[in-house]
């Protein structure tokens, strides 16, 4: 189980490390911000979860924005006019799946992350006390980066082929 | 030239289909590794293939070993494209079989820079 204060301290890597993946993946200067995601707007959410080898705890890690921004990001990242839900989709998945093996190098080292589960949602439910939020403000919009311990994962993880999480749920 | 793209995010395919375009292969994708052994059973015989590592149905590593253990995919480069950044996995998949390794986020120079030092690109 991490400790809650080894958590918090590493808020400010967990900044960096949004800004430089949105640098990455995006093309795209980020700048950091306190600023929250907006209330009552379309939010585009990819939740992963890692499971620590030796004591078993979760560590859960959002990536989550606006979904305007998404969108956006589709269209150019797929080259289409105009990005279906499932382009969405695709693109949250894929910045949670790199921000979550990011945060697992900084973490949970040797942990066994899980696969993306990307859902388009009018809002989130609020983040335990314990939750450490980043955030990155870029073509006017917030995305957000946010790490919590979890009790379990929940019924939507689902861990790659050759996990020992896997092998678990189908029986193997 | 050929390159096979391995991965279950269709963005990271883009992505690299792109870069790997304007360098001038042509792209065979894959969702996962048995998508991948199933183009190259069928006939594909790609230069290098990029591979993600945590997908469903087959991993990247299982993959490796695969085309690994196959003497008909001796010549094809393996380089793992992954978030997995620890020193234990690296290793690992070396020791599959994997001849580089990219951690991601890559930038475009990176993933060329390592196909030059593969011999597969001159620049």
């Amino acid at each position: 189980m991490i400790d809650p204060a080894e958590l918090a301290a590493a808020q400010p890597d967990l900044e960096m490390l949004l800004v430089e993946m949105i640098a990455s993946v995006l093309g795209e200067q980020a700048e950091p911000t306190a600023e929250p995601l907006p209330a009552a707007v379309g939010l585009a959410v990819s939740r992963l979860v890692i499971q620590d080898p030796q004591d078993g705890s979760f560590l859960g890690v959002d990536v989550r924005a606006e979904g305007n921004l998404i969108t956006t990001l589709a269209a150019t990242l797929l080259g289409v006019a105009e990005p279906a839900p499932d382009d969405m989709l695709d693109v949250i998945a894929e910045l949670g799946n790199i921000a979550a093996g990011n945060v697992k190098s900084l973490l949970c080292h040797n942990g066994q992350l899980s696969l993306p589960a990307p859902q388009l949602a009018f809002e989130h439910e609020g983040d335990s006390p314990d939750a450490i939020r980043a955030g990155a403000s870029l073509l006017g919009n917030v995305m957000e980066l946010v790490v919590m311990p979890l009790h379990s994962a929940d019924a939507k993880t689902r861990w790659p082929s050759g996990s020992a999480q896997h092998s678990a749920e189908v029986g193997v | 030239m050929q390159a096979l793209v391995v991965d279950d995010s269709r963005v990271m395919r883009t992505i690299l289909t792109k870069l790997l375009t304007n360098l001038n292969f042509d792209v065979v994708q894959a969702g996962d590794g048995a998508e991948a052994l199933a183009a190259l059973d069928a006939g594909a015989r790609p230069e290098v293939a990029l591979v993600d590592w945590n997908m469903p149905v087959m991993d990247g590593l299982t993959f490796i070993k695969k085309v690994r253990q196959n003497p008909e995919y001796r010549d094809v480069v393996l380089m793992m494209v992954t978030t997995e950044s620890e020193q234990n996995n690296i290793v690992r998949a070396l020791a599959a079989g994997a001849h580089e390794y990219v951690i991601k986020p890559f930038t475009d120079e990176v993933i060329a820079e390592k196909l030059e030092m593969l011999g597969l690109i001159e620049r």
